[in-house]
């Protein structure tokens, strides 16, 4: 009897244990069935994070794929106040390692609330310094500094990044939307500790696209040498470089000196062409062929009344020269009175026709459309003086795709800073080839002005734009400032040249303008020294034979026993006219 | 007999709690080193594009040209003064020159 009492006794103990798991057996499949879902979700919550990244920026490359500006990780160093027991030692062990003594530290450390950033954009060495200190309350956090590789090349053109990786200026402003940067967020599991656990299913890092500028490094570079060289020499207030290849439109180096972040004198600014603009009036007037090569214009010995109080002047009193004549010695008399002969409907149209007026197209921030009148509002007098670059305003980059559709034979292409867009391992996103916007003017007159501009280097007002051994078209530009009652003044100059080179097949067309050179003021003698220094440094990087070889000058075979390691040859070269010295050098550069 | 399967299926339970709680524990650790190891590559990617970042920046034109006209009192020569061997066979760069060349083709990806 005993025994079935103690068994049963043993299932009442039995159910007894197990009764109250029963509740909790019914608990737990209500929680793992009915609530599964929203407590799978509550959990993710506590131990899922969300960790935001900051993604590079998207590069600028030059032509060749060099880089301009990219995007560096680097780390900023931290304290939060309520978590630092011990300030003085944490500040003590900072110092050395920030390079920053621990006064200044311990001011920062006064000065702030809670949180206090202590230094910014610190590279990975100094970063790991300061994380294998392990210190408590002091944190780092990785962000992207916008840096630099060829430190002051093409930075006016490029612009500004702030601090909070937004493009304030130039290119990385233009380009703001292809090229910011993308906070990525990365999941992760954190322990209590506040540790990471690797998460499965990271997706691959994704990079902005990079652009691939018509820009190349090495001319720039030259040109950013060259052009400060000549606002020094010259005392002049300001400088600027403009070089494109005309067959394409490509703009090889936009420089100007001083350099300003935040603005880019060579698209935005506008000027009084002066002398230069004289290649439009003639081109005009030879496409309209209401000139004729063969013509003579009377250039009245320096002076000419146009109306009672309207007397135009000649630098050099001139009588009566040929067509080619007034290019070459930059009659305004002539040009104002070819202009006349063309008409104003004529004029404007071929002035329109090469593009001033009008923006090019870049969309460059604070680009300039330059200024010309309506049609209706110009009186023969706006004309003539238009003739010779007066009473109008152009930005350089116009003046420069004017000469280059000269150089192009009288085609107009699309002024191109952008080459492709691709991405980082360089398949191409986009591509735009180079487009033709218009024949300006037929192939004859583009080859005769093309030849006028190769004499006025040879023998007129361009002569120091000469370059040995090759044929350089060109012409010099001078126009007198307005002071701010809008009275020209006799004391303040724009000086400038554009032409050309080889100019049997030119390679690159070249603009230099100078804003008030104080030492001489006329282009000849200012600018176009500084364009012969720039087509002579992108004659030898593109290796461009000589297109005069009955110039050049061997210099190796007459000088056989120079050591030209040690020292230099100095002699004359009898074909030239100037008899210029011409120094060899030590080495080639 | 029956006694027997009862307590061969509570081992066997207990025995795949036991490996569901190591595989757990396993998968936790190898999270913390897979997550160490991301890091320790993103630092050396980071060391990797600072160090390329100086030598671009030692390459600039700049630089090179300082370099060339102080240290080697080199000047730059006339248009006519280069020759340029159209003849030559394009071959590849040697020496310093190449490494360089590997060093900015792997900058340029």
């Amino acid at each position: 009897m005993s025994v079935p009492t103690l068994k049963s006794r043993l299932n009442i103990c039995f159910v007894l244990t197990l009764l109250p798991a029963l509740p909790l057996a019914g608990r737990l499949v209500y929680l793992q069935t009915v609530q599964h879902e929203a407590l799978s979700d509550f959990a993710s919550r506590e131990f899922n994070r969300k960790i935001p990244e900051a993604g590079p920026r998207g590069r600028i490359l030059d032509r060749s794929g060099e880089v301009l500006a990219e995007s560096l990780p680097s780390w900023y160093c931290s304290v939060l106040k309520s978590e630092a027991k011990t300030p003085e030692k944490i500040m003590k062990a900072l110092a050395p390692v920030l390079g920053m003594p621990v006064k200044e530290l311990t001011g920062k450390w006064q000065r702030g609330k809670n949180f206090i950033c202590l230094r910014k954009d610190l590279d990975p060495e100094t970063a790991q310094k300061v994380s294998n200190l392990k210190l408590p309350s002091v944190s780092l956090s990785m962000t992207q500094t916008r840096s630099y590789p060829g430190k002051d090349i093409a930075r006016d053109l490029l612009g500004v990044v702030g601090t909070d990786g937004h493009g304030l200026s130039g290119l990385e402003q233009l380009y703001e939307r292809l090229l910011s940067r993308n906070m990525r967020y990365r999941e992760v599991i954190k322990d209590g500790a506040g540790r990471i656990i690797y998460r499965q299913g990271e997706r691959k890092e994704k990079y902005p696209p990079d652009i691939r500028l018509t820009l190349d490094k090495n001319i720039q570079f030259f040109c950013q040498q060259a052009i400060r060289e000549a606002v020094e020499s010259n005392r002049a207030d300001m400088g600027m470089v403009l070089v494109q290849e005309p067959a394409s439109g490509n703009l090889l180096a936009l420089a100007a000196w001083p350099q300003n972040l935040h603005k880019t004198p060579p698209i935005q600014w506008v000027y009084e062409p002066g002398s230069t603009f004289k290649l439009i009036t003639l081109a005009a007037a030879l496409d309209k062929k209401t000139i004729d090569l063969s013509d003579k214009i009377d250039c009245e010995k320096g002076a000419w009344a146009l109306l009672p109080k309207v007397i135009i002047h000649d630098h050099t009193p001139e009588g009566v020269l040929s067509i080619s004549g007034v290019m070459e010695r930059s009659s305004n008399i002539g040009a104002a009175k070819i202009a006349l002969k063309t008409g104003l409907e004529n004029f404007y149209f071929y002035a329109r026709a090469f593009g001033f007026g009008t923006k090019t197209g870049l969309n460059f921030p604070g680009e300039s459309a330059g200024l010309m009148r309506s049609i209706k509002y110009w009186k023969q007098v706006d004309l003539a003086v238009a003739g010779y670059g007066h009473g109008i305003g152009a930005t350089s980059l116009q003046i420069l795709n004017a000469y280059s559709a000269v150089a192009n034979r009288g085609i107009m292409m699309e002024t191109r800073l952008v080459d492709r867009i691709t991405d980082r391992s360089g398949k191409v996103l986009s591509y735009r080839k180079p487009m033709k916007i218009r024949r300006v003017i037929s192939e004859n007159t583009a080859d005769a002005v093309r030849n006028m501009l190769e004499k006025t280097v040879e023998s007129g007002t361009g002569t120091q734009a000469r370059i040995r051994s090759y044929r350089v078209a060109g012409k010099t530009g001078t126009s007198r400032k307005l002071t701010a009652d809008g009275k020209y003044t006799d004391t303040q100059h724009i000086a400038s040249f554009c032409g050309f080179a080889p100019a049997g097949n030119p390679q690159f067309t070249v603009l230099v303008v100078l804003d008030n050179p104080r030492v001489k003021h006329y282009g000849g003698e200012t600018a176009a020294p500084a364009f012969a220094e720039i087509a002579k440094r992108i004659l030898v990087l593109k290796g461009t034979p000589a297109d005069r070889p009955e110039e050049s000058l061997t210099v190796l075979a007459v000088t056989p026993t120079k050591n030209l390691a040690s020292e230099s040859a100095t002699f004359k070269n009898p074909l030239e006219k100037n008899n210029e010295n011409f120094s060899t050098g030590k080495a080639g550069l | 007999m029956k006694k027997k399967t009862y307590s061969a299926w509570f081992i066997a339970l207990c025995a795949l709690f036991l490996l569901f709680a190591w595989e757990n524990i396993q998968a936790t650790r190898l999270g913390y080193s897979v997550e160490k190891a991301r890091m320790e590559l993103q630092a050396v990617r980071n060391r990797n594009v600072y160090l390329q970042h100086r030598l671009l920046s030692a390459i600039s034109p700049g630089r090179v040209a300082l370099a060339a006209r102080k240290n080697l009192g080199m000047v730059a020569p006339e248009p006519d003064q280069i020759v340029k061997l159209e003849n030559e066979t394009a071959r590849p760069f040697r020496g310093w020159l190449a490494k360089l060349n590997v060093a900015d083709s792997i900058s340029k990806q």
